[in-house]
């Protein structure tokens, strides 16, 4: 069973990796879409205004 | 529901169950190609009058001396004692016959008399015949990330000629995934080398080193992208992203042009069986999906940033 624990070791590496790398994209694009709903307020806010 | 995230879904699931069953596949149908050194090494002392024929992977082949270490139960592994150059065409898991004579018994140390490196791709197996199979996700790591890397060239060379944020948009999210894919490529290695050359990192060996400059170019590519104003760096970035490509197709020959120990088996009859073949397309293709999608989103959140930035300038002009 030469090498069976470092290719567990290797799959779980580059499963993790796009998991974690997918999961700071979503992360990313709520935070943005966020900011884009509070900035769509204020636009609209300054707009009441005008 | 959209077409765009029927699109998504569809590239998220296609990926996922194709990646598990790579490896499915590469766990319970590629065949172990194991190295065979053991019937030697297990009785020393009758070979001590006598040449040696040694069948195995070597990890350095320009030696006067190497010696066997045990392993384990049954698994020896040739050691280099003196190293140097390699010989040409020597790769890892190339069969490699030394004729050599016993000097220490007890120490399993021989002195080779004849190195000769099997021809036609003829395989001597893997010391870690389990950890080889890193190989079908290591491989399309890699794949991934010189396709990220070509396209944030020709996007670059599309963003010189015709300009547009569309263009600079893909180039910027191929070059990070990239990066991701490269990281996982140059990490699952070592893994692999560990075991099967004893060390996890050779700096003498070209496809390493020439991975490693690839990496360090597009991480500088997303380092210069960082902090700066958009308009201002896309064009820079674009002519990085043009010459920085020169780093893809080294690291693609450079372990078919000099010598490597890194195992070069795709694109050589025989090197491989048909299973492990249709395993590793299997594996591309996984990887290649997930790929899409993952560039789908991360164009997604360059528009958004866009739309940010113009929300933002919306506002700037209605107070000023």
């Amino acid at each position: 069973m030469k090498g069976l624990d470092e290719l567990y070791v290797a799959y779980t590496l580059i499963w993790l990796g796009l998991f974690v790398y997918m999961v700071f994209l979503h992360w990313r694009q709520s935070k943005l879409t966020r900011e884009i709903e509070n900035l769509k307020g204020v636009v609209k806010g300054h707009g009441r205004k005008g | 529901m959209a077409k765009g995230k029927a699109i998504d879904y569809g590239l998220l699931a296609g990926s996922l169950i194709l990646i598990h069953m790579t490896i499915f596949l590469a766990i319970y149908y590629v065949p172990l190609v194991a190295t065979d050194v053991s019937t030697i090494a297990q009785n020393p002392n009758d070979y001590a009058d006598y040449e040696l024929r040694v069948k195995g992977v070597a990890k350095d082949l320009d030696v006067n001396e190497f010696n066997l270490i045990d392993l384990g139960s049954s698994d020896f592994r040739v050691r280099v004692i003196h190293s140097g150059t390699f010989p040409e065409g020597f790769a890892a898991g190339k069969a490699v016959y030394v004729t050599g004579e016993l000097i220490d018994p007890q120490l399993l140390t021989f002195r080779s008399t004849e190195i000769e490196i099997a021809e036609n791709n003829e395989s001597a197996g893997w010391i870690a015949p389990y950890a080889q199979k890193i190989f079908f996700l290591h491989t399309p790591s890699a794949w991934v990330s010189y396709l990220a890397f070509g396209i944030v060239f020709a996007s670059s060379i599309i963003l010189l000629i015709k300009g547009g944020k569309r263009w600079d948009e893909i180039a910027r999210s191929s070059a990070e995934i990239g990066v991701v894919f490269c990281t996982l490529a140059i990490l699952s290695g070592p893994v692999w080398a560990k075991p099967e050359w004893g060390v996890y990192w050779r700096w003498e060996d070209t496809k390493l080193l020439t991975t490693f400059v690839l990496w360090l170019v597009y991480l500088g590519y997303n380092a210069l992208r960082v902090g700066v104003e958009r308009e201002k760096v896309a064009r820079i970035a674009a002519v990085y992203g043009i010459i920085g490509f020169v780093a893809v197709p080294l690291s693609f020959v450079s372990s078919r042009v000099w010598q490597s120990l890194h195992p070069n088996p795709v694109g050589q009859e025989g090197a491989m069986s048909l299973m492990a073949g249709l395993t590793l397309i299997v594996g591309v293709i996984a990887l290649t999906l997930l790929f899409i999608y993952i560039l789908r989103k991360r164009v997604e959140i360059e528009k958004f940033k866009h739309k940010i930035e113009d929300l933002k300038e919306e506002i700037e002009g209605g107070i000023a």
